[in-house]
């Protein structure tokens, strides 16, 4: 009995493999992309709202290395997030030293440049017709993957070996921004999340830490977008929207400001109920039902912060010291 | 001996400071010496530019014109935390315990040249681990003196008030600073606790040798604990000079009076 009809929810697809490999790679790049905004919002106190922007020059500088220059896609990977770098000094130098506020919207400004850019430059990025071309690489380690894979008795399967890196990539980079936030260089960030001119009076360099941490943020993005740009080998503006980066904000507060183990549990459950809620079978337009799905995730956000405000692994005590 | 001359040359030296915001003149080239191992007050009225002139020489605000010496270097124009490493240390009139962060953290920040600050080394602990197993030993000796040991351990956050003072001065003393300006150290801060702050303060200069300026609304406290007394009024420096002679200068009481209350009873 896999129908329950009342709830207008087929429940077969938990059992297929595929539905979990799709929810699993997506997680994957969600949270590789949230662990920066954990990084700069939970750890360090400033609002990095420019994160699809991050990941767009990322993936961008990525693919068109590779189809325009003929750069190997090995290099390209490498190239792209000392581009995604730069792209984040750009922003910080002359942003970082503004009030908050005024950072948040530099941020979210230069998000929606680039992807007017992507949208308008035809010749570099291939407009809204997309940049596609420069899978090849990947396409020939997936196969070596899966003969490996064969080799320990499992069936290839679409996307399994993309799956298998993004998870080894997620956790590896969640290791090293935990071992860095809790290194005396995270006490630093910590401190400037709590009062910034504190920092300052005790010798800290904090427009420098700052401008570290939006670095590794932006260099976070742009390994989600390859991420991204191998999962659906094309890159168009339209996956760059804002409101990826408002979906990586709901994964922090979902997980809980601060915690590292969140970001992986939030994106996961995030990208789980986005999926699933496709399933939904109603009475309805496919276009109501797709509005629906958002609405869901908007009402479970909205118990969490009246049930849990602190996420699901932050620290309630941490609230009320804030509020004091 | 390079030892002598230094003594007798001013540690800090305020030379003509200005500054403007908006084309209201808040300090209006402002002088004064802050003499080694010294307590020195600077005092004023409401409005007279004390906080102002305190962000100038901390390096918070950027002053229009005149200079700032540490020992004899220009320090004017540089940022905060170049100035703090240089033993320049400042407290603020609101405390600023970072409240989520242990009371043991609040400490280990303060701490100077710890190489796992840098985000190269920070991931290689070997590097980095002697600096900060020193740093700790420091910081609990240090909470130990100000009585805040038991609290190690706990947020800074859920510290009281006049145990978050203790917590900012001892912080400061971490950086192992040459001068420690504070600001308003006993505003807000009862009778019992004032009497405390001032003891450390008191020891601080006697055992550590530190200089001390500080700016104080509380003309007993001033009377009682600085050698030296600058007065401020209206941006400028009235006079400065010992407790007893400045108490008794005529343009010091018209400086209060004008803003409606006696030396003795201002607070």
């Amino acid at each position: 009995m896999t129908e329950l009809g009342l709830l207008g929810v087929t429940i077969e697809f938990l059992w297929n493999v595929d539905f979990w490999i799709n929810v699993g790679v997506l997680a994957t790049t969600y949270g590789v992309f949230a662990l920066g905004i954990q990084l700069n919002v939970g750890t360090t106190g400033i609002f990095n709202f420019g994160q699809a922007g991050f990941m767009a020059v990322g993936s961008y500088g990525m693919g068109i290395l590779v189809v325009k220059a003929d750069v190997s896609f090995w290099l390209a990977l490498v190239l792209g997030v000392l581009i995604a770098i730069a792209a984040a000094l750009l922003v910080g130098l002359p942003s970082l030293r503004l009030r908050s506020d005024y950072f948040a919207i530099s941020t979210l400004a230069f998000s929606e440049i680039v992807r007017y850019v992507a949208d308008n430059w035809d010749g570099l990025t291939g407009g809204n017709l997309g940049l596609f071309g420069y899978t090849d690489s990947w396409t020939a380690a997936s196969a070596r993957i899966d003969e490996l894979l064969e080799r320990i008795g499992v069936a290839p399967r679409f996307l399994l070996p993309l799956l298998l890196v993004n998870l080894a990539i997620l956790l590896a980079a969640a290791l090293v921004v935990l071992l860095l936030v809790r290194s005396p260089w995270g006490r630093v960030l910590r401190a400037i999340r709590e009062d910034e001119d504190a920092a300052r009076s005790l010798g800290k360099n904090t427009f420098a830490y700052k401008l570290q941490s939006l670095s590794l943020a932006s260099s976070l993005a742009a390994v989600s977008g390859y991420m991204l740009a191998i999962n659906i080998s094309i890159l168009s503006p339209a996956n760059f929207e804002p409101v990826l980066t408002a979906y990586g904000y709901v994964i922090v507060i979902l997980g809980g400001l601060g915690s590292y183990a969140g970001v992986v549990v939030g994106s996961a459950l995030l990208i789980f109920v986005l999926e699933a809620t496709r399933y939904l079978e109603l009475p309805l337009s496919d276009a109501r039902i797709a509005s629906l799905r958002f609405m869901i995730v908007g009402a479970v956000l909205m118990a969490l912060v009246v049930f849990r405000p602190q996420g699901l692994f932050g620290r309630r005590e941490e609230l009320t010291l804030r509020a004091r | 001996m390079p030892a002598e001359t230094s003594s007798r040359r001013p540690l800090l030296s305020v030379r003509g400071v200005t500054k403007r915001f908006a084309g209201v003149v808040a300090v209006d080239g402002a002088s004064f010496d802050v003499a080694p191992h010294s307590i020195t007050a600077l005092i004023g009225p409401n409005g007279a530019g004390k906080s102002t002139l305190f962000n100038v020489v901390t390096g918070f605000t950027r002053g229009d014109a005149g200079d700032v010496l540490l020992d004899g270097e220009p320090i004017s124009g540089r940022s905060p935390h170049v100035i703090a490493r240089r033993g320049l240390v400042r407290t603020f009139q609101l405390t600023k315990a970072l409240a989520v962060m242990t009371v043991l953290d609040n400490m280990l920040l303060a701490a100077p040249g710890n190489p796992g600050e840098r985000l190269g080394l920070a991931l290689l602990r070997p590097v980095w681990r002697r600096a900060e197993r020193a740093a700790r030993e420091r910081a609990l000796e240090l909470l130990d003196v100000f009585g805040l040991s038991a609290r190690a351990g706990d947020y800074a956050g859920t510290l009281s008030g006049g145990q978050r003072k203790l917590l900012e001065l001892a912080r400061a003393l971490m950086l192992e600073p040459r001068i420690l300006l504070l600001d308003e150290p006993l505003a807000g801060v009862n009778r019992t606790l004032a009497r405390s702050l001032l003891e450390h303060i008191e020891a601080l200069r006697a055992q550590r040798g530190l200089t001390i300026l500080l700016v104080e609304h509380d003309m007993d406290v001033v009377m009682r604990h600085s050698d030296t007394v600058v007065v401020m009024a209206e941006g400028r420096v009235l006079t400065s000079g010992r407790p007893a002679d400045v108490q008794r200068d005529p343009r010091v009481v018209e400086a209060y009076l004008g803003a409606g209350a006696s030396p003795e009873g201002a607070r």
